[in-house]
């Protein structure tokens, strides 16, 4: 029995519709998985089906290549609109502010709120194409991190700082108490900025009004020299079924949360992405209803370079 | 009220300079708008603004290398990049090229104008 071995470096999706084309040409996939990159999905198929074997593997590899440009393409286009879908936005919300602020004329406290309802409204819709153009993008494309030495604490005050107005309006209590002696992390500072927004974004998102939302970090137990960093809330929690799907690309957990909770489905996925770009791991704990506990590890200047991580 | 700083406004998208222009005359800021990196270039050099508000993704030229272009003369000029978030490797750059601060798209118009002011005081 023959036995071929392909690694596709794209993603879930590609290699959806590659196991969906390998099943209908009537391969048998014997094993799957992601490739040792974490980017791209290994299959290994038994003997090809009645026929011209290298005919087949050679229409394979076309349908690949084929699959590998859609895919790049595709990015492309998110990339393209979404640029195109922010230009405008940026400039509602900017006339919005001049409003708001009186700088063309006295506004009274009830036409501020409604254009401060506009801006917000706005500023969510930003959000979720900011979401869709970082996936894109990273797709389209590797990125490269660029580490520096910095305190978690000042991040984790500058996203707060971002949410305030919200962490207020839902009446959240927020507290962050960081170790003083936390050791200094190594990691790109932009990419953690983004890993802590969408983790307490989502935080706040899913936890009703008077409810709380915790950053906490500590040396990691497990992992020697790497942080551990926590994010916990109130909220309505998540089912274990689920623990695992959110993480994916679009994954919401039901259509009626996404109703209530718009979001773009990308925030976790790219939290992930980034978190694994740094060699780290990120995962949940939560029960339904009782909230959730996200966590993720980030490198100290203390990892020794020759601390197996993936690559 | 020549005395008022000039902003020398970099930014590709009417709709977002038109905003950006309005907001900075309201606040009492002389303005003069460029959509390209050429007409920045060129428009720098005829006006000396006392800052530049340079959005880094233009049509034609690298934000990048504009900035570091307006950085190159005798006088450099404070600007202030605009960067979207999805373009983290662009920040660094920019610093790089000589810009004073970098604020992230959308920016909120208060930062932008704590921005100006800061950089037109200096």
């Amino acid at each position: 029995m023959t036995q071929l071995r392909l690694h596709i470096a794209g993603d879930e999706g590609t290699a959806a519709r590659l196991r969906e084309l390998l099943a209908r040409e009537g391969f048998r996939v014997l094993e799957d998985g992601a490739g040792a990159a974490g980017t791209g999905v290994a299959l290994v198929l038994d003997d090809a089906p009645a026929g011209g074997t290298a005919a087949r593997i050679e229409e394979l590899d076309r349908t690949i290549l084929e699959l590998r440009n859609l895919d790049v393409a595709k990015s492309q286009f998110l990339a393209n609109v979404s640029h195109e879908l922010r230009t405008p936005l940026t400039a509602i919300v900017t006339y919005g502010e001049i409003l708001r602020d009186g700088l063309l004329g006295e506004v009274s406290a009830r036409q501020r709120e409604a254009i401060e309802s506009m801006i917000s409204s706005c500023r969510q819709l930003l959000g979720m194409i900011e979401d869709i153009l970082t996936y894109a993008r990273t797709n389209a494309r590797a990125i490269s991190l660029q580490p520096t030495e910095f305190r978690l604490d000042d991040v984790v005050a500058a996203v707060h700082d971002m949410n305030a107005s919200l962490i207020s309006r839902k009446s959240l209590r927020f507290a962050a108490p960081l170790p003083r002696d936390l050791p200094r992390v190594l990691a790109d500072r932009d990419k953690v900025a983004h890993i802590l927004g969408n983790l307490i974004g989502n935080a706040i998102d899913f936890t009703p009004d008077l409810g709380s939302v915790r950053v906490e970090a500590r040396p990691s137990a497990s992992d020697p020299g790497w942080v551990e960093v926590q994010v916990a809330d109130s909220g309505i929690g998540i089912d274990e079924q689920h623990h695992e799907l959110i993480f994916q690309e679009f994954a919401q957990v039901d259509a009626s949360r996404a109703r209530i909770h718009h979001g773009t489905g990308l925030g976790l996925a790219i939290a992930r992405k980034f978190v694994q770009l740094h060699g780290g791991r990120i995962w949940v704990e939560s029960e339904l209803g009782r909230g959730s506990r996200f966590f993720f590890t980030l490198p100290t200047p203390e990892v020794v370079p020759d601390t197996p991580l993936p690559s | 009220m020549t005395d008022a700083p000039l902003v020398l406004l970099v930014e590709d998208d009417a709709a977002i300079r038109g905003a950006f222009t309005l907001l900075l005359r309201e606040c009492g800021y002389r303005v003069d708008s460029a959509a390209t990196g050429g007409e920045a270039l060129s428009l720098a050099a005829a006006v000396r603004p006392d800052v530049v508000v340079l959005d880094l993704g233009l049509p034609d030229a690298n934000g990048v290398d504009v900035a570091r272009a307006l950085c190159a003369g005798p006088r450099p000029m404070p600007i202030v990049a605009l960067t979207g978030r999805a373009f983290d490797d662009d920040r660094d750059a920019a610093l790089q090229a000589g810009c004073s601060l970098y604020l992230v798209k959308p920016v909120a118009t208060r930062d932008l104008l704590g921005a100006i002011e800061t950089l037109s005081k200096s």
